[in-house]
C-alpha cells in the first residue's frame, strides 16, 4: 500500500461519517484503492460511520498493518477474528496488508516510509534483526510495562523479547520465530552428527558415494550468511560482540577462528563449491532432489520437503539441532522471526498497541501454529495435545529452541551484518585467510559498535 | 563541403554578443527560455540537489550538517566499491564492442533483401523487449550449479569444475552479465546500425563496382565511413547505458560483485539512515563518469552536430 492510497482511504472514511459519501461509491473507490470486497466491507462496517450518519454503522478506529509475505492466509484471518471480537467491543478495526517476498526489499520499503516520516501503516511487522535500528531513528515506540506487563512477557520464550530490547526498553513484540535446523536424511545416516567433526565425517562416508553432495547450507554474500556463520560461531562457543558490553568486538578470538576455518574447509569439500551461491531456495533445490545428505535451513523447510509433488525424499529425512565443536557443549541455532512494532508517526497508538497485545493472545498464537505450522513465541502452545497431535514436527523443536540465539543486535544492524557478510564471504571464497577475515572483520565492527 | 569552408574562413564567427546584437531582438532567446527552464526544472535542479545532498553527513535528520567531500572519499575508500568501478568499466567496454561487432554483421546481413526479411528484423527485436530484470532472471536459472543448462554444459567441457557456477566468482559474474547483455542489445544495436545503412544512397556501391572495387573495399572506403555518424550514435546511447548497469548485476552479482549502480542502491536502500548520502554520493559518481562519456562522444559528432 502506497501513501496516497492510504490517505484516500482515511478521507474515505471522514467522507461516508459526514454523510458525504454512499456506501456503494465507499466500495467502488476501496476497490480502487485496492482493498479485496470483503476487507472493504468489513472496514466499511466497522469504520464507516457514527450514531448520526446514514452511511455504515461503526466508528471505529481504522488500523493499517503489513505483515511479512503470508500465502497460508492465517494472517487475514486472525484479523477477522479480532475485528468480529475484541475489535468490535473496543471499536477498532484492522486492515491488514500483504508484504513483499523479500526482507530486504521490505526493508527498503520500511525506509522509504519512515524516512518520509509516514504513517501509511499504524502496525508493521519487523524481522529481528532491525528493532534496535528502527528504535535508535525513533521510528518505532517503545512498549511499556501497562502496554505489556513483564508478567506476561515471562510466558514467552525469551531469544525473541532479547532480540526486540534496546537500551533497556522493548520495541517490538514477538508474533513468531524462525530457527536454523539440521537436514538430515534417514535412509543414509542412521544417527545425527552432534559435533562439526561427525558431520564433516558422516559426510565424507556417504558422499560422493551414495549422495551427490554432503552438507548445503547458504553461503551467499547476504543475510543468511550472517546466519549461518553466528551458528558455527555460537557452536564453538564465540561471540561477536561482547553479551554484556554491546560496544566490545569479541570475534577475533581463538573460538571464532576454529569456527571460521571449519566453515572455509567445508567449501568444495563436503559442500559443493557452489554453496558461496546458495541462498535458502538454492539449498532447498539441491536437498528435496535427493543431492545431499544434510542441509541447514529453517523450519519452512520441513513441510515443502514431506510434500511429494515437490520433493523426492518425502518422510526420509528428519531434523535435529546445528552440531557443536572445540570448546562449545552445545549447537546453537540463529534466530529470525517475526515482530510487530508500531509506527512511532501513527496517531493511533493505543488502538495499534492494543491489535500487538492481541497477537500475542493465545488464540492468535494457536491460530498461527495451527493454521501455517508457524514457531509462535508463546510457550505454553507448545504443550497443547492439539499441537502435537497436528505437528509432532514442535516436539522435537523444544529443546532446540531453548539453545537458539539472536544475532547481534545494533542500532546500525545493517552495518554490522555488512561487514560480516563481507569478511566471512572473502574467506570463503579464499580471497583473504580466516585470521585476516576476522581480524579485518574486528577491526571494521570496532568502529561501528564503539 | 568545399564550398562551407570557403565561407567560414572568409568570414570570421560572431561572438554571442555580436550575434544578438546583429539580430537586433531578443525574440529568438525569448522564443527558447521555457525550453531552458523546463530543462533547469527537470535537470539541472535535481541534480545540483543530489549533489547538494551527498556533500550532507545524514540528509534525513532535522539538521544535517555540511561534511564537504568526505563521503565520496568514504564511497571511493571503500574497497566493495573499487571493485564496483571495475566490474562496471570492464563490462562497458566489452559489451560495447562486442554488441557493434555483432551487432553491425547483422545489420550488414538484413541489410540485403530476401523473402521473410520483415519478419527476421521484428524477431530479432525479441530479446530486447523483455524487461532486464526479467531475462536476467532467465538467464540465472540456466547459470544455476544443479539444473542450469549452461553450467551443465561448461562443466561437461571441463571448463568449470564439478560442483561450481559461473557465478561462483567475480569474473564469471561479469562474464554472466556480458552473455546476457550481448544477447538482449545486439538487436537493438543491429537496428541502429540498420538505420544508417539504409541511407547510403545505392549510386555509390554502383559507381564503385563500375570502377572494380570488391566487395570488401567497398565496405572499407564507402559504407564504414558514411556509417561513422550513425555509429557514433549507437556506441554513445549504449555506453550511456552500458556504464549505467544496474539490473544484470543487482540479479547475478547481488552483494558479492556489484556494479555501480547496483553499489548505489544497496548503500542509498538497503543499509542504515547514515549510509544514505554516501550513497547518493555513488550515485553522483555514476552521473560523472556519464557525463564524461557523453562530452567524449559530444566531440567526436561536432561536425555532425554542426551540419545539423
Amino acid at each position: 500500500m502506497l501513501h496516497e492510497q492510504r490517505e484516500a482511504l482515511d478521507e474515505m472514511i471522514q467522507k461516508i461519517r459526514s454523510g458525504r459519501l454512499t456506501r456503494r461509491s465507499f466500495l467502488q473507490r476501496a476497490a480502487v484503492v485496492g482493498l479485496s470486497s470483503s476487507a472493504a466491507v468489513s472496514l466499511l462496517e466497522a469504520c464507516g460511520g457514527n450514531s448520526n450518519s446514514q452511511g455504515g454503522n461503526g466508528a471505529s478506529t481504522s488500523i493499517i498493518w503489513q505483515s511479512e509475505q503470508d500465502t497460508t492466509g492465517t494472517y487475514k484471518s486472525i484479523v477477522d477474528t479480532f475485528n468480529n471480537t475484541i475489535g468490535k467491543q473496543k471499536g477498532i478495526h484492522v486492515t491488514w496488508d500483504q508484504g513483499p517476498a523479500e526482507t530486504d526489499t521490505m526493508l527498503a520499503k520500511y525506509n522509504t516510509m519512515f524516512r518520509a516520516r509516514q504513517a501509511t501503516y499504524d502496525v508493521v511487522s519487523v524481522d529481528i534483526v532491525y528493532p534496535a535500528q528502527f528504535a535508535s531513528q525513533g521510528w518505532i515506540s517503545s512498549i511499556s510495562d501497562t502496554d505489556w506487563p513483564q508478567s506476561e512477557r515471562a510466558k514467552y520464550l525469551p531469544g525473541p523479547i532479547q532480540g526486540c530490547t534496546y537500551q533497556g526498553k522493548l520495541w517490538a513484540t514477538p508474533y513468531r520465530l524462525d530457527l536454523g535446523l539440521l537436514y538430515y536424511r534417514t535412509d543414509l545416516i542412521s544417527t545425527p552428527p552432534t559435533t562439526f567433526d561427525q558431520l564433516v565425517s558422516m559426510s565424507k562416508s556417504v558422499s560422493p558415494s551414495k549422495v551427490a553432495n554432503g552438507y548445503v547450507w547458504q553461503g551467499s554474500q547476504y543475510e543468511g550468511l550472517v546466519c549461518d556463520f553466528v551458528e558455527v560461531l555460537y557452536g564453538y562457543n564465540g561471540t561477536i560482540l561482547d553479551p554484556n558490553d554491546a560496544t566490545k568486538v569479541t570475534v577475533n578470538s581463538p573460538e571464532a577462528l576454529q569456527a571460521l576455518t571449519e566453515m572455509v574447509s567445508w567449501v568444495g569439500t563436503i559442500s559443493p563449491s557452489a554453496v558461496t551461491t546458495y541462498q535458502e531456495d538454492q539449498s532447498l533445490g539441491t536437498w528435496k532432489e535427493g543431492n545431499s545428505a544434510f542441509m541447514r535451513n529453517w523450519p519452512y523447510a520441513y513441510a515443502i520437503c514431506n510434500d511429494p509433488t515437490q520433493s523426492k525424499i518425502p518422510h526420509k529425512f528428519d531434523v535435529t539441532s546445528l552440531p557443536y565443536g572445540g570448546s562449545g557443549t552445545a549447537g546453537h541455532s540463529a534466530l529470525g522471526g517475526w515482530n510487530l512494532a508500531v509506527n512511532a508517526y501513527s496517531r493511533k497508538q493505543d488502538q495499534s498497541k492494543e491489535f500487538m497485545v492481541y497477537m500475542l493472545s493465545n488464540s492468535a498464537q494457536m491460530a498461527g501454529i495451527l493454521g501455517a505450522s508457524w514457531t509462535v513465541t508463546l510457550s505454553s502452545v507448545y504443550n497443547d495435545p492439539q499441537v502435537q497431535a497436528k505437528q509432532p514436527f514442535f516436539k522435537k523443536l523444544g529443546p532446540i529452541l531453548a539453545n537458539a540465539k539472536p544475532r547481534p543486535v545494533s542500532p546500525k544492524y545493517s552495518d554490522v551484518s555488512d561487514v560480516i557478510q563481507r569478511n566471512v564471504y572473502g574467506a570463503l571464497k579464499k580471497q583473504m585467510s580466516p585470521t585476516q577475515a576476522l581480524s579485518s572483520m574486528a577491526s571494521q565492527l570496532t568502529t561501528l559498535v564503539s | 563541403m568545399s564550398v562551407q569552408t570557403l565561407d567560414s574562413t572568409e568570414q570570421k564567427p560572431l561572438s554571442w554578443w555580436q550575434r544578438l546584437r546583429a539580430n537586433g531582438t531578443l525574440l529568438p532567446y525569448l522564443l527558447v527560455l521555457p525550453t531552458l527552464l523546463l530543462i533547469l526544472v527537470i535537470a539541472i535542479y535535481p541534480m545540483l540537489d543530489s549533489f547538494w545532498i551527498s556533500t550532507q553527513d545524514n540528509p534525513l535528520i532535522a539538521q544535517p550538517v555540511f561534511v564537504g567531500l568526505a563521503n565520496y572519499i568514504q564511497v571511493l575508500k571503500d574497497p566493495q566499491f573499487q571493485g564496483s568501478v571495475l566490474n562496471t568499466l570492464i563490462f562497458t567496454v566489452v559489451s560495447v564492442f562486442l554488441e557493434t561487432v555483432c551487432g553491425l554483421g547483422i545489420a550488414l546481413l538484413i541489410n540485403k533483401t530476401f523473402p521473410g526479411r520483415g519478419l527476421v528484423r521484428a524477431a530479432i527485436l525479441v530479446p530486447w523487449a523483455f524487461p532486464t530484470v526479467v531475462s536476467a532472471q532467465m538467464w540465472l536459472l540456466m547459470y544455476n550449479d544443479q539444473t542450469g543448462i549452461i553450467t551443465y554444459i561448461l562443466q561437461l567441457l571441463h571448463l568449470l569444475p564439478h560442483g561450481a557456477t559461473l557465478l561462483g566468482s567475480s569474473s564469471g559474474v561479469i562474464i554472466a552479465a556480458l552473455v546476457t547483455d550481448v544477447w538482449k542489445t545486439t538487436p537493438f544495436m543491429a537496428l541502429l546500425i540498420l538505420a544508417g545503412l539504409q541511407v547510403i544512397p545505392n549510386e555509390l556501391y554502383e559507381a564503385a563496382d563500375v570502377d572494380g572495387s570488391t566487395p570488401v573495399q567497398s565496405f572499407w572506403r564507402i559504407t564504414l565511413p558514411l556509417l561513422r555518424d550513425p555509429l557514433l550514435i549507437a556506441l554513445l546511447f549504449r555506453s550511456l547505458d552500458a556504464i549505467r548497469v544496474f539490473d544484470l548485476f543487482y540479479i547475478f552479482g547481488a552483494r558479492s560483485v556489484p556494479s555501480m549502480a547496483s553499489y548505489a542502491d544497496l548503500r542509498l536502500f538497503a543499509g542504515t539512515t547514515a549510509d544514505f548520502a554516501p550513497g547518493v554520493a555513488a550515485a553522483v559518481i555514476v552521473f560523472l563518469f556519464a557525463l564524461v562519456i557523453s562530452l567524449v562522444f559530444i566531440s567526436m559528432m561536432r561536425n555532425m552536430l554542426r551540419q545539423i
